[in-house]
């Protein structure tokens, strides 16, 4: 398949006689042997599997080859081997779900209503092989009641050898449960089987127990070993213990395993050949402070392929990666990028409309249903239509020179294009305007694909006048169009990141070691926040070492400037042009930047239970932090230890979990171990959250004799102290029954809370959640930045984290504010949000309902219309929520003015002539 | 010093992950090759139904 | 009452001789019987014409859009819920006020009170719990519960919610939690005879707009029934889906803003149940929101607030 010529018109896979299996849709679907992966693939390029191809295999056939429109088959094309010569290379090579077949006890092969989770998400999926409804797949029943079997293929030694815990399976789990419930009209029984419920990330608990409390999803803590075919039947059987160690069976429509993840065995090779090291579970090992970079200097790594990762995770270690190598290769920036040179604008102003009309045919896509060439001959006798004509493709290359030169020799002053979405298309013919000389805002498309020809297939004649009908609205709105003006804005260079823990470093570092000047203001009298306080991370380093040489990099960099005892006073300007005040000592000064990082930071909460503070011997996590790092030798008398889990987090009063204490409580109960092996250690719980490969460390305190005793949160552990001595009780749910122990160390895993601080949210316009954490711009796509442009976001302050998470954090904040540093200037859109002052009545909706700040009042001490509001035209995205909420008329949306919106509305009520 | 230095990196994977990473090198001022093992980007993401906790279509 | 009257007079005269404010607004009598009406004083020794009665239904938080001097007002519930209101649309500053809280015993309707009566009133004396409605003829004896407006009936907010001084003491509110009978009977109806209803309702419209011009909302420099450029709704009261779009459209601008304090009503000289649409309104705010507006300063109004990552409903 020649890529250049392919338009994705599909005509080739529609006649192409070779079914093949859709592994796209997990296998539960026919695919044709000429493909695309999915409707919405990018590139929309098709391909051929040669391995099925009836032409490749038998020299028969040829069928796509001779309807190829554009003439793109060609199947002499042989595989090429190209080197590349990089700077970098960042390896993201992901990872392959979990192939269950092995595990024969599930009868995933045998058994049709046995699927994985990653089936289940194409079931669901209105794009799916059922069309988005919820079957089952051996009598397209509907189901009625579905279980989910955790951990399939992960925190598994004996059966599959991947003893580590995937991350993300409790959660997508969860959601299927959801959704599912959702997608059925009579109601569904939706059951869990877990071990730990691991949802240890931002608002997840939440959703867990949203899950548990109000959509009604059973959670069933048992490992289900295997499932039982039941005679004559397509249902399956379970069995398990159930709180009250009675064995249960019941019997599901469907069983969903949550298969876990897996480093592809080619990847494992390819890592070994060019010196990746690899972890125990054959992700790219890394370290603690480290948490980007492989054993082989110049490779970076991101998503999956270090360490199971969900959405956002991947997305944060990805910038992160983008910012280390980006660290190494920054004096060859814009070396090889390459740049487009601008072309003068023509004036229209004054002259009578002259629109060219060009309807796409988009090979068989629209013509097959539109009759395309009575629509040309429409467009051609409306107002100021000056050309017409159809095209089989549009948007290729050819259409978009000939279109340009058209324009010129005709005199176009505006261009109407009917054919697909102006989401993926309207950027590039815009180009071919700008290519031409024509303000890119002088034109309009007309969807008469996706709204018309896809969705009326059966009615062409009714599709056909639609068609007519949206041309003649879109001309109408283009003559009356007027050219809108790009401005662009200097953005200053310097950078300013507030908090200076561990990400609050990483991110500044990332800018300064690139050439930015960047000052770092820090409260306190010292770099380093809560990692001063943290003997050892979760792969065992000292903390206080590896701190230090950070703080050490910091302090020596040349372009970070530091200021400690330092507050942010004031703030004025927005993206690009920041003016912030610091406070330090006594003095003030104005610090000039164009990117503001947020990073500060969260703390570990003081418990108000479990008689903290009236004994010394009972301590919180980083209290005993404290002990280990000052060498305490009092450690080693101690011969009872009992760790609490969950002190102040997944409680009512505060919901969300902390994430590291599980981890922490762990290393440090087997830093106990290590000081006293005879030590008794117990770890008091209510789920063990050692998500990713910090899994081994349980298995680790689990040999080295420590004991996890799981508690529930309405029957909490009570600590007493009588004659001097600390005895502990506890319901255990395994036993059910009462524990008591001595302890003469207590340890509390405290809640990590946020530095809240309204003064700074205010001064940045940023948003806080319940939890006191600030909102990202978006969950899973947006993890490092704010929706405010020109904030970027990362540490504890997001939310609480272990170290490496925390330092891939401030790198990817610092990778997405180098985007912007990197630009230099700003181009405002065209299409923003304008006031008119006089009809402004200052009653500030458009200021509170923006979700990037662009609306603010004129300040008070104006000439003119003070107290109105005005736009800041680099801040707005066009997307006129202020228009649309402003009762005074005031505000207008350029592009899509009032005028320009009712000469469509009125278009497309007249009659077709 | 920029002399041995090559401005331009391969990205390995066209997940959600390496689509990021070559999207914020590109955006800074680099020349990036994405590599992609199948013939679309998107990885598994492009595969799941709806994303926690906006459901928006993971699409 | 006449505590209330005293107290206030008072309060007036005490903030004008301070010079604590330019202004005082409150209520005269009216030339007519029923008819208290809005006046301004600024010398101290105008006080004396300050009076209360069950006849200033009128909302005083209408005078205040753009002032620029400082002024005294006197407020029921609903004034101050309105004149919160206004302070976080930024149409006058809480520092410009001094407020006089008048715990509010509920207004009395003059349009119920006319038809009842059948004879031109000429005067009228008001009790705690009667009304003595006098004509030429005849003299009449009523409930003064029987006689209120409607507003008033359910009303859950009879104390001022922001004051600097009060005119007499807070009064116990209604435990009631707010019902909506009145819509939920609407909603209730088909969406066919719901038309009518409103159709019926709204024929009798002549579009002199003084429904909008006696609510504290309505402040907008040019209101979309006056745009010319564009014309979004036709000026004729002719036109039964102008007068309906006129009335709708109103009312979509009042939502989450509208304190229900019945000025529109009664402002109405062809006596339309306007505050049906507010209502509506104000009850989908209470079901989907618990929201009331007015009662904070700190707090936007319901529509102003949008999250590009908006939960869906299923994870609250």
């Amino acid at each position: 398949m020649d890529e250049s010529k392919c338009v994705g018109c599909g005509a080739c896979a529609e006649k192409c006689p070779k079914k093949i299996t859709d592994t796209y849709n997990m296998g539960l679907k026919d695919k044709k042997a000429i493909h695309v992966e999915y409707p919405q693939a990018v590139p929309l390029k098709y391909v051929i599997d040669p391995n099925n191809c009836i032409y490749l295999q038998k020299g028969k056939c040829g069928a796509c080859k001779k309807l190829c429109p554009a003439g793109a088959i060609d199947f002499e094309q042989k595989q090429e081997t190209l080197t590349l010569n990089v700077g970098a290379v960042i390896f993201s090579s992901g990872f392959n779900p979990f192939n269950p077949s092995a595990l024969d006890s599930y009868r995933y092969d045998y058994r049709p209503n046995v699927i994985t989770s990653m089936e289940m998400e194409r079931i669901l999926s209105a794009s799916g092989p059922t069309g988005g409804h919820l079957v089952r797949l051996s009598d397209k029943k509907k189901p009625k009641k579905i279980a989910w079997l955790q951990c399939v293929g992960s925190r598994d030694m004996n059966r599959c050898g991947n003893p580590y815990c995937s991350s993300v399976c409790c959660m997508y789990a969860i959601k299927e449960a959801v959704v599912a419930k959702e997608h059925s009209e009579e109601g569904l029984d939706c059951a869990i089987f877990y071990m730990d419920i691991r949802t240890p990330g931002k608002e997840f608990e939440k959703f867990y127990n949203n899950a548990k409390e109000k959509e009604g999803v059973r959670f069933i803590k048992s490992r289900i070993h295997s499932i039982q075919d039941i005679v004559n039947s397509d249902d399956l059987r379970i069995s398990y213990l159930d709180e009250d160690n009675k064995l249960q069976s019941e019997v599901f429509d469907m069983i969903v395993l949550s298969i876990g993840m897996e480093i592809d065995k080619n990847i494992v090779k390819l890592s070994q050949k060019i010196g990746i090291n690899l972890s125990e579970g054959n992700f790219c090992k890394t370290s603690t402070f480290n948490p980007l970079e492989t054993s082989r200097k110049g490779i970076f790594v991101s998503g999956a392929f270090g360490g199971p990762k969900d959405i956002p995770q991947s997305v944060v270690y990805a910038s992160g990666a983008a910012c280390a190598a980006s660290e190494i290769l920054s004096p060859a920036r814009n070396t090889l990028a390459k740049k487009v040179e601008p072309i003068p604008e023509t004036s229209v102003i004054g002259e009578r409309p002259s629109i060219g009309v060009f309807i796409c045919k988009c090979g068989s896509n629209i013509a097959g249903v539109v009759d395309v060439g009575k629509v040309v001959e429409y467009a051609s006798k409306l107002p100021f239509v000056d050309y017409a004509a159809e095209n089989i493709y549009s948007c290729s290359q050819d259409n978009q020179d000939g279109m340009a030169q058209l324009i010129k020799e005709k005199g176009l002053n505006r261009v109407v294009v009917a054919a697909c979405t102006p989401k993926t298309h309207e950027p590039l013919f815009q180009e071919t305007l700008t290519s031409a000389g024509l303000n890119k805002y002088l034109f309009e498309m007309a969807n008469i694909r996706n709204h018309n020809s896809w969705v009326h297939k059966d009615t062409p004649e009714l599709a056909t006048l639609k068609a007519i009908d949206l041309v003649r609205m879109a001309v109408e709105k283009v003559a009356i169009a007027k050219p809108l003006s790009e401005t662009e804005l200097e953005v200053n260079q310097q950078a300013l990141v507030i908090g200076g823990g561990i990400a609050g470093i990483s991110a500044a570092l990332g800018l300064a070691s690139q050439g930015y000047d960047t000052y770092l203001v820090e409260k306190n009298n010292r770099l380093g926040g809560e990692a001063n306080k943290i003997f050892k991370s979760a792969n065992k380093e000292n903390v206080q070492k590896e701190l230090t040489s950070l703080i050490t990099a910091a302090q020596n960099n040349d372009k970070l400037h530091i200021r400690l005892n330092s507050s942010i006073v004031n703030v004025k300007g927005f993206v690009g042009n920041f003016k912030t005040v610091i406070a330090s000592d006594n003095k003030e000064e104005t610090i000039e930047h164009g990117v503001s990082v947020i990073a500060t930071g969260g703390t570990a909460s003081k418990p108000s239970e479990y008689l903290y503070g009236e004994d010394e011997r009972i301590i919180t996590s980083l209290d005993l932090d404290e002990k280990f790092i000052n060498n305490d030798k009092s450690l080693k008398k101690v011969k009872s230890a009992v760790f609490i889990q969950c002190v102040g987090s997944r409680e009512p009063n505060r919901p969300y979990c902390s994430g590291v204490c599980c981890t922490h409580s762990i290393i440090n109960a087997l830093e106990l171990k290590k000081i006293n092996p005879d030590m008794n250690i117990f770890i008091l719980y209510r789920d063990i959250r050692t998500y990713g490969e910090k899994e081994y460390l349980y298995h680790q305190a689990r040999e080295a004799g420590i004991i996890f005793i799981r508690y529930l949160a309405i029957d909490k552990p009570n600590i007493k102290i009588e004659n001097g001595k600390i005895s502990v009780t506890v319901y255990d749910t395994s036993l059910n029954k009462y524990l008591e122990m001595e302890a003469d160390l207590i340890t509390l895993a405290s809640a990590i809370i946020a530095n809240q601080d309204q003064k700074l949210a205010k001064f940045f316009k940023i948003p806080v959640n319940e939890d006191g954490f600030y909102i990202e711009k978006h969950a899973k796509l947006g993890p490092c930045e704010f929706a405010t442009d020109g904030v970027f976001l990362c540490g504890l302050a997001h939310y609480p984290k272990p170290i490496d998470e925390s330092i891939a954090h401030g790198k990817g904040a610092a990778a997405k504010a180098l985007t912007l540093l990197a630009k230099k200037k700003i181009r405002t859109s065209g299409t923003i949000a304008d006031v008119e002052p006089l009809k402004c009545s200052s009653c500030g909706v458009c200021v509170s309902i923006c979700p990037y700040s662009a609306p603010s009042f004129i300040p008070d001490d104006a000439r003119f219309f003070a107290g109105k509001a005005q736009i800041n035209p680099v801040l707005c995205k066009g997307c006129g929520l202020c228009v649309a909420s402003c009762r005074s008329g005031a505000l207008r949306l350029k592009g899509f003015d009032n005028d320009q919106i009712f000469a469509q509305i009125s278009a497309a009520f007249e009659k077709a002539a | 010093m920029s002399k041995d230095i090559v401005g331009s990196v391969v990205v390995i994977g066209g997940g959600i992950a390496g689509m990021r990473s070559a999207l914020d090198l590109a955006n800074s001022g680099y020349y990036v090759y994405l590599v992609e093992k199948s013939s679309s980007i998107g990885g598994v993401m492009s595969q799941l139904d709806k994303t926690f906790p906006t459901n928006d279509c993971a699409m | 009452m006449a505590e209330y009257i005293s107290k206030i007079q008072e309060i007036s005269k005490k903030i004008l001789q301070d010079g604590k404010v330019d202004i005082v607004i409150g209520f005269s009598d009216g030339s007519l019987p029923m008819a208290s009406r809005p006046c301004f004083i600024k010398s101290p020794e105008d006080t004396g014409k300050l009076i209360f009665d069950g006849n200033c239904g009128i909302n005083l938080a209408n005078y205040l859009t753009g002032k620029k001097e400082k002024i005294g007002i006197i407020a029921k519930g609903c004034d101050s819920r309105n004149i919160a209101q206004l302070i976080v649309e930024n149409k006058i500053k809480r520092e410009q006020l001094f407020i006089i809280g008048v715990p509010c015993f509920k207004m009395i309707d003059k349009r119920k009170t006319s038809l009842l009566f059948e004879e031109e009133i000429t005067q009228v004396t008001e009790s705690d719990d009667k009304i003595i409605v006098k004509g030429k003829n005849k003299e009449k004896t009523f409930n003064r519960e029987d006689m209120l407006q409607e507003n008033c009936i359910t009303c859950m907010h009879r104390n001022p919610v922001i004051y600097d001084e009060l005119a007499g003491e807070l009064i116990k509110e209604s435990d009631q939690k707010a019902e909506y009978e009145d819509v939920k009977k609407i909603e209730a109806m088909s969406s066919e005879d719901r038309w009518n209803h409103f159709s019926e309702m709204l024929s009798a419209c002549v579009r002199c707009y003084a429904c909008r011009d006696a609510c504290p909302l309505c402040y907008c420099p040019t209101c979309f029934v006056d745009e010319s450029s564009p014309q979004w709704v036709g000026k004729s009261a002719d036109n039964q889906i102008d007068v309906k779009t006129f009335h709708i459209l109103r009312a979509f601008h009042c939502a989450g803003r509208c304190t229900d304090c019945g000025a529109c009503e009664k402002a109405c000289p062809m006596g339309i149940k306007v505050r049906k649409f507010t209502r509506k309104l104000n009850s989908d705010a209470m079901r989907h929101y618990e929201w009331e507006a007015g009662l904070t300063t700190d707090k936007r109004p319901l529509l102003d607030n949008f999250r590009v990552n908006d939960y869906q409903d299923f994870i609250k």
